[in-house]
């Protein structure tokens, strides 16, 4: 288990530093800079300026100078908003990490439900519902689901707020999170769901189903302890991308609802060329996805006994 | 189960009261204003964009200021000023203002706050807004950039030496003649560089030395500011107005650094003092009670939020969680230039093509004539913008005062073949596929299908379109690497010369490679003449080359596109879409 532990974290360090130094590689050499704009800086400005964010070195300079930051915890300078990229990105990271946790329940908890019902009504009418919702909830890209949920429960209805985050503890405030949250959750569910659905299916025809029910349990019991925990699998190996994938944000949900979240830093930073907080947003994703991989990992073992952690 | 989540929902929403002034604080009745980013920074000296200008108009006042109504330049913190005979050495007087701390505003803060923006250490990118005009001032940052170069030059990249030896070349002062000619030892292997420096060398012991002192601004006492301009200057009382000459508040900024323009830090000299912060959340103001005409200053708070997507602020403002929307859908303009509380005039601001005048078919005139020629702007106006733009005749807006702009030639197909005939291209037969060059927008999309629509049927000649994200648009743009390209300019003073300037040969925003010696001759001359009417004359013969020679072809002026809520007193239309926000209140009721 330790040994695992360790194992994998060097592996995540070394990965992480991969991904820094393609990515240092790939934004500079992106054609623009961060100081190109419509009004063209006179020469003498430019080479002031670019002295000044130390774009005047080497760019082996600049790298080992960058690498250096991250080992103190520093993730740099962000030119475009003239602030650190600690102050402007961990603010975010803190709102989509509780968008995406809230999203996160709802997708997981209404997905594997939905699963169930199918997968113990397959072929009937309950089937065909959930179904039809998943796959509806697949199609509708969130840029349409989430103008539509404003239209409905914001506009014409007005219960929900249009956009926003809470700034307080009244209802008025935290139900600003309410849209947000199902717009992102919504094609988790959907995807959760179907993969709970055959993947019970799956395990149902197995033989220790069989078994069990010729043991004389009860169908509950059967369906929640036997086939749930052993058709879960593959849902598990899905939640620990999507969570990396939901707690960082997205850019659509986001910009329609006005959250200043991660997502838009990722396409903000490279459309503006702001390198070091490019580089930063990456590598906070990077971290989680290789976080949560290791915890999916993890959890494999505790369900499936036949999985060692080696 | 769907249904079940839906239904629970709708019983939680209904459980909760009408959701209409979600998102106000208790507290006074705030101004809300969707200022449509977060701003950059807000540091006068360094700021750029059109959010920070909103926020600091607010906080910070310099020598003078416009007026909301009709962009007049009323005294700000120069009570008055007087003009020497030759146009070229102003004598501000200061009236009794306040920072927000406390301490008076003197004349040393504004000599300290633009020979900072003139510190190259500070990295300002308009710098040349204030060196272009005040005396010495370019030599002096020359020769202060010199220094810099010079001191950093060890650690330079080797791939930027060039650069720099071309900027000492250019550059340096006698004082650095002994610091080049040790370079020139160091750089020995390096023969390109070292040739430049060895020159620099020479060129370094013909130039004077400008210390700061030289620089053209001078407080004589804590209420007097002469300023000495390097020609005379007959916008420089609108310059005055402009966010790079902003006085900052000495202390402050030594003490914090850059971040000295956070709101626990900030000190500030304008109507309004900054309270809160949060980053792409939204920025608090409220009255600065030391402010010399406090009195006149409304105390409703004004907050500031920085939604990008229109269609979310337009929701927003629907449900009245906003009052002024400085920006509007373009999908639904038709319907809400219908509405009584869209506010929209002319703005100064030109949307154009440029033509390459360095490579291909565009290089002759001939071609860009009946290329221009054979625009129908009205029906781009009127099918594809749709919010009234006035279709453009000339580069320059109408509505300076003084200032009646040249036109070109109307929509005119037949002279248009026959010139693109005469250019050896009869009925388009042999002319090679051009490019039309855009960054990614719809709207400008739209613009180029329907030129090069217009240009296939009446012309005969086929136009590719290339469209590229904004930062390599930027790039192609400044190197030539177009036929046509979509630009857009907005004035930066109430003068034609902002518009005009800009294509002479060796300006940096020309970027068509156009050059003639008769604009650029006129434009020098406007720039000497002190009496207006013969100075608005040289400019509009200068005006008449560039549409004659058509580098470019302008289309439309823009119009600004601002809503406000009925209840909302003291805003005004002015071509600059500029409003000052002293005497701009919400009487309504808080939501």
């Amino acid at each position: 288990m330790w040994a695992f532990l360790i194992k994998r974290l060097a592996g995540g360090l070394l990965t992480l530093f991969v991904i820094a130094t393609l990515c240092f590689a790939i934004i500079r050499f992106a054609p623009g800079s961060p100081f190109s704009s419509e009004r063209k800086i006179p020469p003498e400005v430019l080479a002031n300026i670019e002295r000044k964010y130390g774009f005047d070195k080497d760019l082996h300079v600049q790298y080992g100078l960058r690498l250096r930051g991250y080992l103190s915890g520093d993730l740099g300078y962000s030119i475009k908003y003239e602030r650190s990229v600690n102050e402007l990105l961990f603010p975010s990271l803190r709102y989509s990490l509780m968008l995406g946790a809230i999203a996160f329940i709802l997708a997981v908890t209404f997905g594997v439900a939905l699963g169930i019902i199918a997968a113990a009504r397959h072929n009937r009418i309950p089937d065909y519902l959930s179904m039809s919702v998943a796959l509806t909830g697949i199609c509708v890209p969130n840029f349409l689901l989430g103008p539509l949920l404003v239209m409905v429960f914001s506009l014409a209805l007005s219960w929900l707020p249009v956009a926003g985050w809470p700034d307080g503890w009244s209802w008025g405030e935290l139900s600003k999170i309410i849209l947000p949250a199902i717009a992102l959750s919504m094609v988790h569910i959907a995807y959760i769901s179907r993969l709970t659905r055959a993947g019970m299916l799956d395990v149902l025809n197995k033989d220790f189903i069989r078994t069990a029910r010729a043991k004389g349990l009860s169908e509950k019991v059967v369906f929640l302890k036997h086939v749930l925990k052993n058709g879960i699998t593959p849902v598990v190996s899905y939640a620990g991308p999507m969570a990396a994938y939901i707690l960082t944000g997205s850019v659509v949900v986001e910009r329609i609802f006005n959250i200043n979240g991660m997502g838009r830093h990722f396409v903000d930073s490279s459309l503006a060329r702001d390198y070091d907080v490019v580089m930063g947003a990456l590598l906070i994703y990077s971290t989680l996805v290789i976080g949560f991989n290791l915890v999916v990992d993890m959890a494999y073992s505790f369900l499936d006994p036949r999985v060692r952690l080696t | 189960m769907r249904t079940f989540t839906v239904a629970a929902l709708c019983l939680v929403a209904l459980a909760a009261p009408g959701c209409d002034g979600c998102g106000k604080a208790k507290g006074p009745r705030m101004f809300i204003i969707n200022n449509g980013a977060e701003p950059q920074t807000l540091d006068p000296g360094l700021q750029k964009g059109v959010p920070e200008h909103r926020i600091n108009i607010c906080i910070f006042e310099g020598l003078t200021v416009y007026d909301g109504k009709d962009l007049s330049i009323k005294p700000g913190i120069a009570e008055k000023w007087d003009l020497s005979e030759d146009g070229t050495v102003y004598t501000f007087h200061l009236r009794d203002a306040k920072w927000s701390n406390g301490e008076p505003v003197t004349a040393k803060d504004f000599e300290w706050s633009w020979k900072r923006v003139l510190d190259p250490a500070l990295g300002a990118e308009y710098a040349a807004q204030i060196y272009d005009y005040l005396k010495n001032a370019k030599s002096y940052y020359g020769g202060a950039s010199s220094d810099a170069a010079l001191r950093s030059w060890a650690g330079t990249a080797e791939d930027k030496k060039l650069d720099a030896a071309q900027g000492l070349v250019d550059r340096a002062q006698k004082r650095h003649v002994d610091g080049l000619k040790k370079l020139v030892e160091t750089e020995v292997k390096n023969e390109k560089v070292a040739a430049l420096l060895k020159a620099a060398v020479d060129e370094a012991a013909k130039r004077p030395d400008v210390g700061v002192d030289e620089v053209g601004v001078k407080a004589k006492d804590d209420k007097t500011l002469v300023v000495t301009l390097e020609a005379s200057t007959p916008y420089f009382l609108d310059l005055a107005a402009f966010f790079t000459y902003f006085p900052v508040h000495r202390a402050t900024v030594e003490k914090h650094g850059s971040a000295w323009t956070k709101p626990e830090n900030s000190v500030c000299n304008g109507p309004y003092r900054m309270k809160e912060w949060k980053i792409k959340e939204y920025i608090l103001l409220e009255k600065n009670a030391a402010y010399w005409d406090a009195a006149h200053v409304n105390d409703q708070p004004i907050k500031l939020l920085p939604v990008e997507e229109t269609n979310t602020a337009f929701n927003m403002y629907e449900k009245k969680t906003i009052d002024w929307l400085t920006d509007v859908p373009r999908e639904y303009i038709d319907e809400l230039m219908k509405r009584p509380d869209y506010h929209s005039g002319p703005f100064f601001t030109v949307y154009f093509y440029g033509f390459n005048c360095k490579k291909g078919a565009t290089q002759d005139k001939r071609v860009r004539r009946a290329l221009s020629l054979a625009i129908d702007k009205q029906e781009i106006v009127k099918h594809i913008t749709m919010a009234g733009e006035a279709p453009a005749l000339s580069i320059v807006p109408s509505g300076i005062p003084g200032y009646v702009p040249a036109t070109m030639a109307a929509f005119n197909v037949a002279e248009a073949r026959k010139l693109l005939a005469e250019a050896g291209f009869p009925e388009g037969k042999g002319f090679p596929k051009i490019e039309i060059l855009y960054n990614t927008q719809e709207s400008h999309k739209k613009i180029a299908s329907a030129i090069q629509e217009m240009w296939r049927t009446n012309l005969g000649i086929e136009t590719d379109l290339r469209n590229v994200e904004w930062k390599i648009y930027l790039d192609m743009q400044s190197k030539l690497q177009f036929d046509v390209i979509r630009r857009g300019w907005v004035g930066d003073y109430t003068d034609p010369n902002t518009f005009i300037d800009m294509f002479m040969k060796d300006n940096g925003n020309n970027n068509t490679g156009w050059g003639n010696a008769t604009y650029d001759k006129l434009v020098t001359e406007a720039a000497r003449e002190r009496d207006p009417k013969k100075r608005m004359g040289i400019l509009r013969d200068a005006e008449a080359i560039l549409l004659e020679e058509q580098p470019i072809v302008p289309l439309y002026f823009y119009v600004t596109k601002n809503m406000w809520r009925a209840d909302v007193t003291g805003l005004y239309d002015n071509v600059r879409d500029t409003h000052p926000l002293q005497g701009a209140r919400v009487s309504g009721a808080a939501p």
